[in-house]
């Protein structure tokens, strides 16, 4: 609705200064590393987003949570100084293998079960030939089951994240 | 009765179907369409926009399939789609398995600059599944610009092989080009 609301507002005419400057807070970080978008139901999305706005300086580290859309107005920023385990949690990506590609057939998720919580990863990589670009992977947190690391990490910075800074409900 | 079993026994069989054939792309005409590739990789030179598009896809009998589509400038197409089994090219069967051992750096800890690709790079790109932790697919995916003159990447490398061994074993006559006339079966 909220959204709608916005996407209303920008047709209605000319932005005032100050709603201007809401809009604009969308992208206010410089540095952006990587982001992790947390499912834990269905439509209930938690985006979870690391900037370093000065590379010389991981103290300038900021990890924002929001509901991942233009105009989210429940935006939290959590810098290390207030979060401590949120900069080892961000520390650890570095150790972080990527997933290996599989060929074989997996068991399908039987959909009468409870819905397992959803993450997604988007990031960067670079190899040694200076080749850049984007990776992203995704994995399924199931009650009972083993994590694999992908998860492990991602898993732990949500929890790190929501420690320091628990979520509405 | 049995001269009607005599004459069914002394009819000729069917042809067996042609190993070669069995495991040709068919027309799915089911309303979602084709199972999704197990595997695809691309590589695009910037400049002439040409494009290797690679997909691996699972045959009847359990095995693979590789297929290989060629186009150039606002992806028109080069030639037409080829294909060919891994059971008849044990080399893109290896291929293959090799992506599953495909060493990847791990993501970065720093934001990334504009990309330096110019004319002269070339993107590689990989979609495919993983296997979670929890057992079921995962999915992962690459997208990696090779600046101009750079040696190829691990990714690039890998699939630069892969369209290498394709060429050379369609050069000895396996597999085939185009997809078969009677569409796919249905599977209960």
């Amino acid at each position: 609705m909220r959204r709608w609301a916005a996407l209303l507002g920008l047709l209605a005419g000319p932005i005032p200064a100050s709603a201007a400057a809401e809009q604009g807070d969308a992208h206010r970080h410089a540095g952006f590393l990587f982001q992790i978008r947390f499912e834990p139901d269905l439509n209930a999305d938690r985006v979870y987003r690391a900037f370093l706005p000065d590379p010389a300086d991981p103290a300038s580290l900021i990890v924002e949570r929001g509901a991942g859309y233009l105009g989210d107005e429940r935006r939290v920023d959590l810098d290390p100084a207030a979060c401590p385990a949120l900069r080892r949690a961000v520390a650890a990506l570095a150790d972080l293998p990527a997933p290996a590609v599989a060929l074989g057939e997996a068991a399908p998720y039987d959909y009468r079960q409870r819905r397992p919580g959803h993450y997604y990863f988007n990031g960067f990589v670079r190899f040694p030939n200076g080749g850049e670009g984007e990776l992203s992977f995704q994995s399924y947190d199931v009650p009972g089951r083993p994590a694999d690391p992908q998860l492990a990490w991602m898993r732990g910075l949500v929890r790190a994240f929501d420690a320091c800074r628990p979520p509405a409900r | 009765m049995m001269l009607a079993t005599l004459l069914l026994a002394l009819q000729p069989a069917g042809a067996a179907p042609e190993p070669r054939l069995a495991c040709q792309p068919r027309v799915n005409l089911t309303a979602g369409g084709r199972p999704p590739a197990v595997l695809s990789a691309q590589r695009l030179a910037v400049g002439t926009q040409a494009r290797i598009d690679l997909s691996v896809h699972r045959c009847p009998d359990g095995g693979f399939r590789v297929e290989r589509r060629l186009s150039g400038r606002d992806q028109r197409e080069r030639r037409e789609m080829d294909w060919l089994p891994a059971a008849q090219c044990p080399a893109i069967g290896r291929w293959l398995e090799a992506a599953t051992r495909l060493r990847l750096p791990s993501p970065m800890l720093r934001p990334h600059g504009e990309l330096s690709g110019g004319a002269g790079g070339t993107w590689y790109t990989l979609t495919g599944r993983t296997r979670t932790g929890a057992g079921f697919h995962g999915r992962i995916e690459l997208e990696i610009l090779d600046p101009p003159g750079a040696a190829p990447n691990v990714l690039g490398s890998w699939f630069d092989e892969g369209a290498r061994l394709f060429q050379a074993c369609r050069d000895r006559g396996h597999g085939g080009e185009g997809w078969a006339r009677t569409p796919e079966r249905i599977r209960r």
